[in-house]
């Protein structure tokens, strides 16, 4: 028996998780559907009858992020808190298994739900205004999408660390600590920028260009801006095995 | 089936809960985890089933370290904590979505437990109160037919008719190949059920004897008053009189009391604990 990885234990694991979740992920989304439905209404009544191509693809991006951020912070809760957590770590699957099932919900799972539910949202209410000819092709722009999908990566594989490492709201708490991180990254990275330089500085975040004050903007060769994208991509790399790290070392 | 060497844990390193503890769990046998609250008894469950790691010394099941959780380990044996949260399933749809990952899971022994349990096995059992979702628990932990079966306080919040229910499931679910280990604090609901005592006292066994073995070397009885007390180990007040247990050195039966035992061993110099320890060939770990 492979103690790693089973694709009849795997089958077992996705069927049990699915059968115990399914009311729960259902009603989610039509709680999505709702919300998304009541946004793109009230942006259609900003917009003299339907939502602008620019308001579609922000409302794809905010709520892509919302939900990542939500759904993957619940993702691997059930062996962390309280008393399903020793059935949960208990039962007998691998600790890849159990972290690919709950990848799998919050990844690929995540993203066509949403997409789903946008475009039907999307397109009840432009239908209602008879201008389903606006409707936004989130394909057009592959600079966008590039960039939307390895941010959204990058929320999911902090929030799904969260997900197992805090045992009480871990929503709450993974998103304190990044906001905290980066705000504590953002001020050290300005201050030590200021002595570097010696002078005074306009803006500045990590990873980025600088404004100086009252003076030119300083960057990176284009060349080398482009290596900075990798960043994100670097940080979900380390963050998903980390999340894995912690499962194999959950303790109650 | 469970052997522990030399373990060491605490949830800080400064304040260990379990010290250079070493045990022998077999099959065939109902162990009896007895300890004050606190003593560490869930602590100890939780290296045994994997959910704890040992700071040092090794906790294996069936030859493998139980913290590396590997399934193989896991589809032989079940842990049901203390407080237990059922899933959103009926009780025929875990068994359909739980019980295919223990190989020797038995439908119909779940269905024949249910019933006798009086548990409803088509009604969502996060929809049921505490004390039925743990029974519904407690078939299903029978029926997956484990090599190690591990209960922690598993008759907290039964009623009365419930826990008598449960000791005779306990009782018929064990075969020469099954391991079941039971913690409590409330020693009573245990008696008539186990066959050896383990009590767990300031982070360490004190006591891990069969029934037998105690019965063979203890007498327990009680004293009338002015009665001559030369030889008694251990005595202390009840509405019945002086309760005391005494060498059994006339090699008469008595039936081992179990509060009146753990009380003993739980005091300070325990003069029943120097007594067994004295009189048994405990093995060199």
């Amino acid at each position: 028996m492979n103690q790693y990885f089973s694709f009849v234990r795997f089958g077992r694991l996705l069927r049990k998780h699915t059968a115990e979740h399914f009311s729960a992920y259902a009603l989610g989304s039509i709680v999505l559907l709702g919300g998304l439905l009541a946004i793109f209404s009230f942006l259609s009544y900003l917009n003299n009858g339907a939502p602008s191509q620019g308001g579609q693809v922000a409302i794809y991006t905010l709520g892509l992020m919302g939900a990542a951020a939500f759904f993957a912070s619940t993702a691997l809760a059930e062996y962390s808190q309280g008393s399903s957590a020793a059935l949960a770590l208990t039962l007998p699957a691998s600790h890849f298994e159990k972290y690919l099932v709950a990848w799998l919900f919050s990844v690929p799972g995540v993203l066509l739900v949403f997409t789903a539910a946008f475009y039907l949202a999307d397109w009840l209410v432009l239908a209602a205004a008879d201008r389903t000819d606006g409707l936004v092709n989130l394909l057009d722009n592959k600079t966008w999408l590039r960039s939307m999908l390895v941010y959204f990566l990058l929320l999911h594989a902090v929030a799904l660390w969260g997900s197992i490492f805090f045992r009480r709201q871990p929503f709450v708490r993974t998103g304190f600590l990044l906001f905290g991180v980066i705000a504590i990254l953002s001020l050290l990275n300005y201050g030590a920028l200021g002595l570097l330089l010696g002078t005074k500085l306009g803006f500045s975040l990590p990873f980025s260009w600088i404004q100086l004050h009252d003076g030119p903007r300083l960057s990176l060769p284009e060349s080398q801006v482009q290596w900075l994208s990798w960043v994100p991509v670097a940080l979900v790399l380390l963050l998903w095995p980390a999340a894995y790290a912690r499962l194999t070392e959950q303790q109650l | 089936m469970v052997r522990i060497r030399h373990l060491h844990f605490g949830y800080s390193r400064r304040a260990l809960q379990l010290e250079n503890l070493s045990l022998d769990l077999l099959p065939g046998r109902i162990y009896g985890l007895l300890g004050k609250n606190g003593a560490g008894k869930s602590t100890l469950l939780k290296n045994i089933v994997g959910l704890a790691f040992p700071q040092a010394g090794t906790c294996d099941v069936n030859g493998h370290p139980a913290a590396r959780r590997r399934p193989a380990t896991l589809q032989d044996l079940f842990f049901l904590p203390e407080d237990v949260k059922a899933p959103a399933a009926t009780a025929h749809e875990l068994a359909a979505s739980t019980g295919a990952f223990y190989p020797r899971f038995d439908h119909g022994a779940y269905t024949a437990y249910l019933a006798e349990l009086d548990v409803p096995p088509a009604v969502r059992l996060d929809k049921l109160s505490f004390g039925q979702q743990k029974k519904a628990l407690i078939a299903f932990a029978l029926a997956t037919n484990t090599g190690l079966l591990v209960l922690d306080e598993p008759t907290n919040g039964l009623d009365i008719p419930s826990k008598a229910q449960f000791r005779k499931l306990v009782a018929r679910a064990l075969g020469d190949e099954r391991c079941v280990v039971i913690s409590t604090h409330q020693v009573r609901d245990l008696d008539s059920l186990i066959d050896t005592v383990l009590v767990l006292h300031q982070r360490r066994i004190v006591l891990n004897h069969t029934i037998d073995e105690l019965a063979e070397q203890l007498a327990f009885g009680s004293l009338a008053p002015g009665a001559d007390a030369t030889g008694v180990l251990y005595h202390e007040a009840s509405v019945r009189g002086q309760q005391v247990i005494r060498p059994n050195e006339a090699g008469a039966f008595s039936r081992v009391d179990l509060e009146v035992l753990f009380n003993a061993l739980t005091t300070p110099q325990s003069a029943v604990a120097a007594y067994l320890a004295t009189h048994r060939h405990e093995p060199v770990f």
